[in-house]
């Protein structure tokens, strides 16, 4: 079930909360929890039921591995079973994403015939394994030998953050789980949950999808666009997968503020980066904590010389890259990051003399050249879009009306060229203008305007919900 | 604190319910679609995606005419004074064979129609997909606005940002008497008739010489499936296809099967195993036309005119003049061809196809 989607809106979310509230009468918390972990594993498995057995598998297995870990007092049985957990989990997310690409790039290189079995990728799978992969880890350091299953269940699968994140660490969420001031309802936080709530799905349903038309059309043209097209559109996919999944971090935020419990904050504007190394502090935040706890520090991180640390940023960022998904592009964009970044690290002093507006500027079109990488279908189309974005000689003024059909409707050109150029600088000015979601928190204020212009952003973004595209982090 | 959270809920909670109660109340009202009753003061229809599936349950008819591209330009009040009903124009272009199915049995089921002209596209049989019935490019929620699902046009984004405010604007540009710019008019339907939905320009045909040079550069100018490769349950989609018209025919009840004339180029664009393969499907309607009294075949895939390329479009759509001559043959149909005047026809087609060829070439 999609957070934009009216299941969720008007039936998922009320009764669930409804129900869980009212079983915060009964003094045991152990019904509510055993309500939110249920009603989690609903939500999941209605995409597709096979889902269920998959998830329950995933946590069935790393609970048990913990339980194991926790209760010996062995360190080498600890680690044997850590690294049986590192097998289990990077094997399940092998064989459901990557076994198909791995084969076919066998085939492609040794020239065989190995068929491919054309798997369903379990939403989320991504997330949840590394979410259980670093509570592996934590698993492993710790003295703490409290684990619950149920806790544990609703840890991984608490609907807010199970398909997309943000990814959150078991030390954030369980503590707050067990925390029984937060089993009742709060008024306070249910209104600031809502508003942050519809402030994503706002972001989602009237910004992100609406240029995923451009998007879409852009990236499929069969024919060369020419330069201004494709400068739009490539800032359109850079905009439409900002807003699409700060959008819905925002939204799983609101709805974990609703159940009382606070993820954490996923984007701070960073898009207004001034480096790519400061990108990263400020883009898809949990995903770099994670892989700097599972990678980049079990490897060495800074401690061991500046070629080492070099290195091991490489392969965060390569990591990085294949996490998104099996397709070479995704490597290449990864690629692109660790590469800048390893720049960066090269000459900090350099760097700082530029001024801070180039900087950005220049940030920013890396970003959006990276993501053309990102988004194309192949390495190919990558570069044939970079190609058309640098030829001068094809402004391709008469192609603006291809960007913005959607097989229904059309748009005369110049009504198109006016539109996209509108679309673009009304993102820019978001870019610059919007707030980070933390500082929107912190300055929201419960006053009747707000109530109002909550309200009518709630009311447009279910106008929008037939037409509600998946968001685009479903996909890794 | 709590009593400020609590009344910002209660007034977030409050406008948002008024604010979603107003908009459906006006949609209802507004009815941009024809979806709640036939309102034909004033409704613009702006793509038949979205104002078929209510005309199926809200227009006044007697006789249905599904189909492709090959149907849109048929007209209604021609064939409604000649065969004395009322007319439903239900076409799309590229309709697939499944879409065709959920028409016809929506039609069947919710309405007394007692003529059917259905019109086949061969090619779309190709593909190995299935056949069986399915909504496909139609909003599934238009056909049945029962329930929740209604909202999804009530509170929809097309509703919204689509029917409503375009309705209004051109409504008002019409009221102020501003011509439209013309660039504005090939951009979306503007039918302010159900029948006329869909309907594309059929004048002007770009003349045989246009057209070979079209095809000598391979330059697609419809997509009327020339790269088709004709798998091998073609027969059976057929099959499946046959089986369902005629399982849901009552014995009042009459289908055309209409099989419109393609241009010889269309044939020409062909390999001889597609061709094999089209040649086939037709038999194979022949001979099941021939089983009922009720379901007539009318073919004009081997009509001379086929090979006067300057009266069509591309290779399969027609000129106005053409266009009136296959009305008037699906008119007047009654019986059908024999299976070996079918088969006699294919060799004609083939002669066409390999003429077309030779000309072709000749220009290159």
């Amino acid at each position: 079930m999609l957070f934009s989607s009216y299941e969720f809106i008007f039936a998922f979310l009320p009764i669930t909360a409804v129900v869980y509230f009212a079983l915060s009468k009964i003094k045991n918390p152990y019904p509510q929890r055993t309500f939110l972990a249920a009603a989690s594993l609903f939500f999941y498995s209605y995409f597709e039921w096979s889902y269920f057995l998959i998830i329950s598998a995933s946590i069935a297995v790393n609970f048990i591995l913990a339980k194991f870990s926790l209760g010996s007092k062995s360190e080498a049985v600890k680690k044997a079973l850590f690294a049986v957990s590192v097998a289990f989990n990077v094997g399940l997310i092998g064989y459901y994403k990557y076994y198909d690409f791995t084969v076919d790039t066998i085939n492609t290189i040794a020239s065989t015939d190995i068929p491919l079995k054309g798997i369903l990728i379990p939403l989320g799978i991504s997330f949840f394994t590394f979410q259980q992969l670093s509570f592996q880890l934590r698993t492993l350091r710790t003295d703490n030998k409290k684990l619950n299953f149920i806790d544990y269940t609703l840890f991984v699968s608490f609907f807010p953050q199970l398909i997309a994140g943000p990814i959150v660490l078991y030390d954030e969420l369980v503590p707050q789980i067990e925390d029984d001031r937060k089993r009742f309802l709060n008024t306070e936080n249910l209104a600031t949950g809502l508003s942050v709530f519809t402030y994503g799905l706002f972001k989602k349903l009237i910004i992100a999808d609406e240029l995923a038309l451009i998007v879409n059309n852009g990236f499929a043209a069969s024919n060369p666009m020419g330069m201004l097209p494709m400068w739009v559109t490539a800032f359109a996919y850079t905009f439409q997968i900002y807003f699409d999944f700060s959008g819905y971090s925002e939204m799983a935020i609101g709805l974990g503020k609703m159940f009382n419990y606070d993820l954490p904050i996923n984007f701070r504007t960073p898009l207004r980066s001034a480096s790519i190394t400061e990108m990263w502090q400020r883009w898809h935040i949990t995903l770099g904590r994670t892989l700097s706890e599972l990678i980049y520090i079990p490897l060495g991180g800074n401690r061991k010389g500046k070629l080492r640390k070099k290195i091991n940023l490489f392969i965060v960022f390569l990591v990085s890259g294949i996490w998104h998904g099996a397709s070479w592009t995704f490597v290449l964009w990864g690629i692109a990051h660790g590469v800048a970044r390893i720049i960066e690290d090269c000459c900090p002093k350099l760097l700082s003399k530029i001024p801070t507006f180039i900087r950005r500027v220049f940030t920013f079109n890396f970003i959006v050249f990276a993501f053309v990488i990102f988004r194309a279908k192949s390495i190919d189309q990558a570069f044939n879009i970079f190609g058309q974005m640098f030829t001068v000689s094809d402004l391709g003024l008469g192609n603006f009306s291809k960007l913005l059909t959607n097989g229904v409707f059309g748009v005369p050109n110049f009504a198109a060229i006016a539109l996209a150029f509108i679309a673009v600088v009304i993102c820019f000015a978001i870019m610059l203008k919007e707030k980070s979601t933390s500082q929107f928190i912190d300055e929201l204020k419960l006053t009747p305007k707000r109530a109002i212009i909550t309200a009518a952003m709630l009311a447009i973004s279910v106008l929008c919900m037939s037409r509600s595209a998946v968001f685009i982090y479903f996909n890794f | 604190m709590k009593n400020k959270a609590v009344k910002f809920i209660c007034l977030l909670l409050s406008f948002f319910i008024t604010a979603t109660g107003v908009l459906c109340a006006a949609a209802y009202i507004l009815d941009p679609q024809n979806v709640y009753r036939s309102n034909t003061n004033g409704v613009r229809y702006f793509s038949p995606i979205y104002s078929t599936a209510p005309a199926i349950r809200t227009a006044d008819y007697d006789c249905v005419i599904i189909g492709s591209s090959m149907v849109q330009n048929f007209n209604a009040s021609e064939i409604a004074s000649q065969l004395e009903c009322k007319p439903l124009k239900l076409a799309l272009g590229a309709l697939e064979p499944g879409e065709l199915l959920w028409l016809y049995n929506n039609t069947q089921e919710q309405s007394n129609a007692k003529k059917y002209i259905i019109n086949i596209d061969l090619h779309r049989f190709a593909a190995s997909e299935s056949v069986e019935p399915n909504c496909g490019r139609f909003p599934e929620y238009m056909y049945e606005p029962s329930g929740l699902s209604q909202f999804k046009y009530l509170l929809g984004y097309e509703t919204w940002f689509r029917f409503i405010p375009l309705q209004l604007a051109l409504t008002a540009v019409e009221a102020l008497n501003i011509p439209l710019p013309e660039s504005f008019k090939g951009s979306f339907e503007n039918a302010t008739d159900i029948n006329s939905a869909g309907c594309w320009n059929e004048l002007n045909p770009p003349g045989e010489d246009a057209l070979i040079d079209n095809f000598n550069s391979n330059t697609v100018v419809f997509n009327d499936g020339n790269t088709t490769v004709f798998s091998d349950n073609a027969l059976a989609n057929m099959d499946y296809f046959l089986g369902q018209l005629a399982g849901k025919l009552d014995s009042d009840e009459e289908i055309i099967i209409y099989l419109p004339p393609y241009s010889s180029l269309y044939w020409a664009d062909k390999d001889s195993k597609q061709l094999e393969a089209i040649f086939a499907l037709r038999e194979k309607i022949a001979v099941f036309a021939a089983k009922y009294d009720n379901i007539h075949l009318c073919d004009l895939q081997a009509e001379s005119y086929v090979e006067n390329l300057d009266l069509y479009m591309d290779k399969s759509h027609a000129s106005v003049t053409i266009r009136k001559i296959a009305q008037q043959s699906v008119i007047t149909c009654t019986g059908e061809p024999t299976l070996h005047q079918i088969k006699d026809r294919n060799q004609t087609i083939k002669a066409y196809a390999n003429n077309t060829l030779e000309k072709a070439k000749a220009k290159k």
